[in-house]
């Protein structure tokens, strides 16, 4: 049994022990906002944030996330407030079909952590999403303009 | 003229009001549009609005939008189906094209009523009324009333003799703007509903095992180790017609259902499958093989299918002459959202939930696998994570109906895996360009021949003759075409089983770019 808590909620789970977390958001909690994509760590649809760090839900196991503090898409903006790197998303106007942008947005949102104030190559070599509508370029705009808005005080 | 009274306008005030298939407008003057056409992140879904928006002289802040049910009605002659309200099929970056007029005549139409109805109320003739971002304005007087106000009174009025005109272009002040994504907000929330999110209550989660090479059929199979896991519930056969069938262009794999209690459980489950596929007919054919192939191909003549001027004496007068020679693969598409599809085949219907270009197809592939009409048929399309090309194939309807046939009825929902989604496509053909190009004395291009094989799309296409596979490869139009005087295109059809289709583009996305390379090479000599 593994207590773990989701956008602030607790939920427990014994389930089986090789459940991805991914799963478990989508079909247990009904959080579909994360996506399936590759189911191999290698597109980034399925960004989550695990104690605020940016990782691949497809292929973290749930059984090994004892007393984790989890943030999916559903849990970023704060009420009817929305986190600045979504704000940019919209002022930009990023997505095309969108099915990439949950896990696009929240490993921007780990990396400005990390990248306060960042350049164009460390966008390039530390976002390694995949969108394979090639929303790049909007992606790097809005990280840009939201790296300002959270230098602003937002 | 007869003046309405006021109270008319109040009717229904509380309710939201349909004019029309697309224009639904609510008692606090916002709109929601009803848009025929799946949006699969080509924008339609904003793009088609503004066009009804622009005659409708809307407030585009003011619009939101929803995805129109798919509807087909027997054809008045009997033969066949048409679409009620246009067509909500999307490929080969025609939708404005096809909707520009259509939808701009639906909202001037709505315009026209909505009019109409405050000139009876202000009792003014309605040219001396004008319209600006959901408001009717009385001209001389200066009352305004919102189409909030007006809607429920518009609904009746019946539709004109002749068509209502349509602005100049010079008026226009939406089409033509940058106007930002509709349902942006959702995405950016994790609210914004895909295929793959959506739900039928009751439903069970399904993979598929399919044939492991290419028109393999399935032999036996052993599944108690599959149904021993706890919310494994069903493992079913799923039946792959001969492609040279019905199914012609749209094969599916022989395959092997496992439907659980969750997609998780049913993965689970399939791993434990014991399965015996025959041979594959195509054992034998490797890209190896195919290269040979197209090697000895090239080497006899084409079917020539343009051909202007006199190459063949314009290249020996050449005074350079260049060769090229490039290889493109068989292409996937990789929509970002895998394949999948939601049946609930009931017993005088069947439902059928999907991410799909081609809403017309899934009607009748699901009418045809369920032996019901298309009439019986209600499919839900929902906002797709990719196309490309990949979703004018609707494969994943006949799995997902055979699948809820074999389980009783239940309604069921097939996911594909990213590794299902790469093995089982129908791929950019596979290509072999071979270019040689005669330059004059001032470094002109004097004489231009251009061969191309591949394992043309239009194969096993029904009604389309083997003269005719070229169509869709090799676009007579295409650049450098009457640019350059001798020039002669020949075509070589490569026949192969692998499943082949439109990607991105339709017929240029290889040639174009092989051309315009070349193009820019010759240009920086």
């Amino acid at each position: 049994m593994v207590s773990v808590t989701v956008n602030g909620q607790t939920h427990t789970f014994d389930g089986d022990s090789e459940m991805p977390l991914l799963w478990f958001l989508r079909e247990n909690l009904n959080l579909k906002g994360t996506k399936f994509g590759c189911g191999i760590g290698q597109c980034g649809a399925c960004t989550v944030h695990i104690d605020g760090v940016a990782v691949r839900s497809c292929i973290v196991q749930v059984s090994l996330l004892d007393g984790a503090n989890i943030t999916t898409i559903e849990g970023l903006a704060k009420e009817t407030a929305l986190h600045p790197v979504q704000q940019t998303w919209i002022d930009e106007d990023v997505p095309q079909c969108g099915y990439c942008q949950a896990g696009q947005i929240m490993a921007a949102v780990d990396f400005l952590e990390k990248y306060p104030n960042p350049s164009d190559e460390d966008i390039n070599e530390n976002l390694t999403n995949i969108c394979r509508c090639g929303t790049y370029y909007r992606i790097r705009k809005a990280i840009h303009r939201a790296a300002k808005l959270k230098r602003s005080g937002m | 003229m007869v003046g309405l009274p006021l109270k008319a306008l109040a009717n229904g005030a509380s309710l939201s009001s349909r004019i029309g298939f697309f224009v639904e407008i609510r008692p606090d003057n916002s709109i929601i549009i009803h848009v025929p056409k799946p949006e699969i992140g080509q924008g339609v879904h904003t793009s088609l609005p503004m066009l009804l928006a622009e005659e409708l002289d809307a407030d585009f802040e003011s619009i939101s939008v929803k995805q129109l049910p798919v509807r087909l009605v027997p054809r008045e002659n009997g033969e066949g189906y048409r679409w009620l309200h246009g067509s909500q099929d999307v490929g080969g970056s025609t939708s404005i094209s096809d909707m520009f007029n259509f939808l701009r005549q639906a909202g001037a139409e709505v315009r026209r009523r909505l009019v109409l109805v405050a000139a009876n109320h202000w009792d003014v003739s309605p040219s001396d009324c004008r319209t600006e971002e959901n408001f009717v304005i009385d001209v001389s007087g200066g009352r305004r009333l919102s189409y909030g106000e007006l809607a429920a009174a518009a609904v009746t009025i019946p539709e004109p003799d002749t068509p209502t005109p349509l602005k100049n272009p010079n008026e226009f002040k939406i089409i033509g703007t940058s106007q930002k994504m509709k349902g942006v907000e959702q995405i950016v929330r994790g609210q914004m509903e895909y295929g793959i999110d959506a739900e039928i209550p009751g439903m069970l989660h399904a993979v598929i095992l399919r044939a492991p090479s290419l028109s393999a059929k399935l032999v036996s199979f052993d599944a108690s180790e599959a149904l021993a896991l706890p919310g494994v519930r069903h493992v079913v056969a799923v039946e792959g017609p001969e492609p040279m069938g019905d199914f012609a262009f749209t094969p599916i794999a022989d395959g092997v259902a496992v439907v659980a209690d969750s997609h998780w459980l049913a993965l689970k489950g399939r791993e434990r499958l014991k399965v015996k596929w025959t041979d594959s007919p195509m054992r034998d054919v490797s890209s190896k093989s195919l290269d040979e192939k197209i090697q000895a191909q090239m080497n006899e003549p084409g079917q020539t299918i343009r051909n202007d001027g006199n190459f063949d004496s314009a290249i020996d007068g050449a005074d350079k002459i260049i060769e090229r020679e490039y290889s493109l693969p068989f292409v996937s598409h990789a929509t970002l959202e895998p394949q999948g599809c939601i049946a609930h085949v009931r017993e005088d219907g069947c439902d059928i939930i999907v991410s799909t270009q081609d809403s017309s197809d899934c009607v009748f592939a699901a009418a045809k696998w369920t032996g019901f009409t298309p009439e019986q048929i209600n499919v839900r399309v929902t906002r797709s994570g990719g196309g490309f090309g990949r979703r004018l194939d609707e494969d994943y309807v006949p799995e997902a109906v055979q699948v809820s046939k074999a389980i009783g009825g239940k309604p069921v929902h097939v996911l594909w895996t990213r590794e299902d989604d790469m093995r089982n496509d129908f791929y950019r053909p596979l290509v072999k360009h071979k270019f040689r190009i005669g330059l004059g004395s001032k470094g002109d291009i004097i004489a231009w021949h251009h061969k191309l094989a591949s394992t043309g799309r239009y194969f096993r296409r029904p009604g389309v003759p083997s003269e005719n596979i070229y169509i869709p490869e090799m676009w007579l139009d295409d650049f450098p075409a009457q640019l350059v005087e001798n020039m002669k295109l020949d075509y070589f059809f490569v026949e192969t089983a692998v499943p082949t289709g439109p990607w991105r583009a339709p017929g240029h996305t290889a040639n174009v770019l092989l051309c315009k390379a070349w193009w820019m090479k010759l240009l920086m000599k």
